[in-house]
């Protein structure tokens, strides 16, 4: 298993759009994903689970992908996270 | 006029019911109730898991395929930008990990679906909701829509998107998703227990040329399927189990209402001029692109008043630049060779925030020009966009919410440098784009005259104008009957303000409330206001009044007005004037009275 710790940067935050883009990303990987936030965790393939953290602006959240292409999986996530979803 | 009235006349259960008047018209139909609310969801121990699987697949594929089609009608009508939100609600009702918790419990536990779904639905709202972000509190209610939308599957009420014949549609609140499939639909009219004359749904049954009444608090406990209804969308009345003598009535007064209204069209082509020769500019406030086609059939003399917020309500985000462009391409194409005036985001107060973020005193907070001076990036990038757009046609800039001098000045210096950025690029703006102000802050309107100085027009916002004069607060039920545009110190700063920018040279325009109210009309001409910007709908009416009307006698008309101390005084002369001079009008538009009158 891989894990990091990101940063939430767009000024909404993982709302809906993100969250669905997430979720789109995560779909291209085996390996299974997990978000963490202050000790609640969700599955990263879940758009529910993930809008349910409510992560806004600034939060901390820790990634955690377990299978055959973590690595790959957690890079593309995190690229994902630093160009804040691709949002202002 | 007045939202909150209802009224049993004793004949035969008839029920009439005063709301917003949305959207002109008249319908005289039956009620088709869609409800939203009610789904009871009973906890039940299950012999057969399986069935229950069975059920629990079937509406989620009905879900997505319902969904689906929505999805498809707002990507066509709406655009890619505002269809996203119904992609995420795709994703959601096809969540493999959330459904596959579901489908666990109703297996281990032996429970129905819809107590498992209405359970672990419910437990995600909450999650949410606990939240302190407002963004995020309000996502809950998406997530209740996919909730609700399932539930409803599974207890296989169908959303009534396909009837047979032309119903009225009453309901709790149109949402954007109902407004588009109903749109597809031959609806007479819309009736509403929620929602304001600036809804997504109110705008989009103006487009789409459908009677729509609003506001009225609880018109769907008064209605079953199949009764009899007739709307007013002129006057914001709805008559529920109407007799046949109303019936009548109304549908002599829709005849002349219909009469009039293609009277006023066929001529709304021509100018806005009196009868000795003073022309004046109608031009039409916009919210959304779809309102973009109304523009030629009504007259409009350019849009004087385009907002630009709902860009951010559409997008959930701030748009960047090129999507602005786009948009603002579009409008600047629509209305040629007139012109659009942009006004600058006015986020806050009672519109949207985009930021977590709550204050006190919202309408005396940061808002309008305070909040985009606070970012300028946000701001120059919109500059750029509109910039970019004025080569396509004329453009102008408007700010919101200025109440000084400075705020005009450190606005202008952020124009200049969007202006340089692109100018550096090579990029082509039309340079002697004009930039105007939003006079609706008492200090801007005692300033007026210096603001008019360094800008090239001025328009007045009189919804909030009147608010902060009177310092009442609009959205405040108990003293909400105390906000009165036609109160003497309001008309007065009016008169004020257009002096102001008539010393220093310049066009005074109005683009609030009042320019669209037929009542107000010649008193604002003979006070020497230049440009009337209201919804597109009123404009045939403005210009027919306007080209009946002489000048010199109008102003003498403002005069006296000017002098009188009460607005009771004011608004029972200008009623007698409307219904002496142009009696038609009066009785579509604004009478309370009988409804005898036949032309």
């Amino acid at each position: 298993m891989v894990q990091q710790e990101v940063v939430v940067k767009n000024r909404l935050g993982l709302h809906t759009r993100p969250a669905a883009s997430l979720v789109k990303l995560a779909a291209k990987y085996k390996s299974e994903l997990f978000l963490e936030r202050d000790g609640y965790r969700v599955n990263g393939k879940s758009i529910i689970g993930v809008m349910t953290l409510a992560a806004e602006q600034g939060a901390r959240i820790l990634l955690m992908v377990e299978g055959e292409d973590e690595q790959a999986a957690l890079a593309a996530l995190v690229d994902f996270f630093d160009r804040g979803f691709d949002e202002p | 006029m007045n939202p909150e009235t209802s009224e049993h006349s004793g004949l035969g259960g008839e029920i009439v019911l005063h709301g917003v008047a949305a959207s002109p018209g008249i319908a005289i139909g039956k009620v088709l109730l869609m409800k939203k609310d009610g789904i009871v969801v009973e906890e039940r121990t299950v012999e057969d898991p399986s069935a229950e699987l069975d059920r629990l697949q079937k509406s989620i594929d009905r879900s997505s395929y319902e969904l689906d089609k929505v999805y498809h009608a707002a990507f066509e009508k709406i655009g890619v930008d505002k269809a996203k939100i119904f992609e995420a609600q795709l994703l959601m009702v096809s969540d493999p990990i959330f459904f596959d918790t579901i489908k666990g419990r109703i297996v281990r536990e032996k429970k129905n679906a819809d107590f498992v779904v209405d359970d672990e639905f419910s437990r995600q709202v909450e999650q949410l909701r606990h939240s302190g972000n407002e963004i995020f509190r309000q996502r809950a209610l998406e997530i209740e829509d996919v909730k609700n939308r399932i539930l409803r599957n599974l207890a296989e009420a169908k959303l009534k998107s396909k009837f047979e014949g032309t119903p009225i549609i009453v309901t709790s609140e149109l949402t954007p998703a109902d407004a588009v499939l109903l749109s597809r639909n031959a609806v007479l009219g819309y009736v509403s227990d929620y929602g304001g004359a600036r809804s997504h749904a109110s705008i989009l049954s103006r487009s789409l040329g459908i009677p729509a009444v609003v506001g009225l608090k609880e018109a769907t406990k008064h209605v079953h399927d199949g009764m009899d209804i007739v709307i007013d969308g002129y006057r914001g009345v709805v008559v529920i189990q109407p007799s046949e003598g109303t019936i009548k009535k109304y549908g002599d007064r829709k005849r002349w209402c219909e009469q009039l209204d293609s009277e006023l069209l066929s001529e709304a082509s021509e100018p806005a001029l009196t009868t000795d020769g003073r022309r004046v500019s109608i031009e039409a406030n916009i919210e959304l692109l779809e309102e973009l086609p109304l523009l030629r059939p009504h007259g409009a003399d350019g849009i004087g008043l385009f907002r630009t917020e709902p860009l951010i309500i559409d997008a959930d985000s701030i748009p960047d630049e090129e999507v602005q462009y786009q948009t603002f391409k579009k409008a600047v194409e629509e209305a040629k060779p007139n012109a659009v005036v942009f006004r600058t985001f006015d986020i806050g107060g009672d519109k949207i925030f985009v930021e977590d973020h709550s204050e006190q005193n919202p309408f005396l907070g940061w808002r309008g020009i305070r909040m985009m001076l606070d970012r300028p990036e946000l701001l120059k990038d919109q500059f750029r966009a509109i910039l970019r757009a004025s080569v396509h046609g004329k453009c102008k800039i408007m700010y919101p919410m200025v109440s000084s001098v400075e705020e005009v000045a450190r606005a202008n210096e952020i124009l200049e440098e969007a202006k340089n950025s692109l100018a550096a690029k090579n990029i082509a703006f039309d340079k002697g784009i004009e930039v105007g102000v939003m006079i609706e802050i008492p200090s801007a309107a005692l300033m007026s005259e210096e603001i008019a100085r360094h800008v090239a027009f001025l328009s007045i916002g009189t919804n909030d104008l009147t608010q902060y004069l009177l310092a009442v607060d609009r959205t405040n039920e108990l003293v909400a009957n105390v906000f009165d545009e036609f109160h003497p110190a309001v008309i007065r700063t009016i008169k004020l303000i257009i002096d102001s920018g008539h010393s220093a040279g310049i066009k005074v325009a109005m683009c609030g409330e009042m320019a669209g109210n037929p009542l107000a009309t010649v008193m604002l001409l003979g006070m020497g206001l230049d440009e009337f910007s209201a919804v597109s709908s009123v404009l045939p009416v403005l210009k027919k009044i306007i080209r009946e009307t002489n000048y010199k006698s109008a102003r003498k008309f403002a005069r006296q007005l000017l002098k009188m101390d009460s607005s009771e005084e004011i608004k029972k002369v200008l009623l007698e004037y409307l219904k002496t001079r142009f009696e038609r009008i009066y009785y579509t538009t604004i009478s309370e009275e009988s409804l005898d009158y036949q032309i």
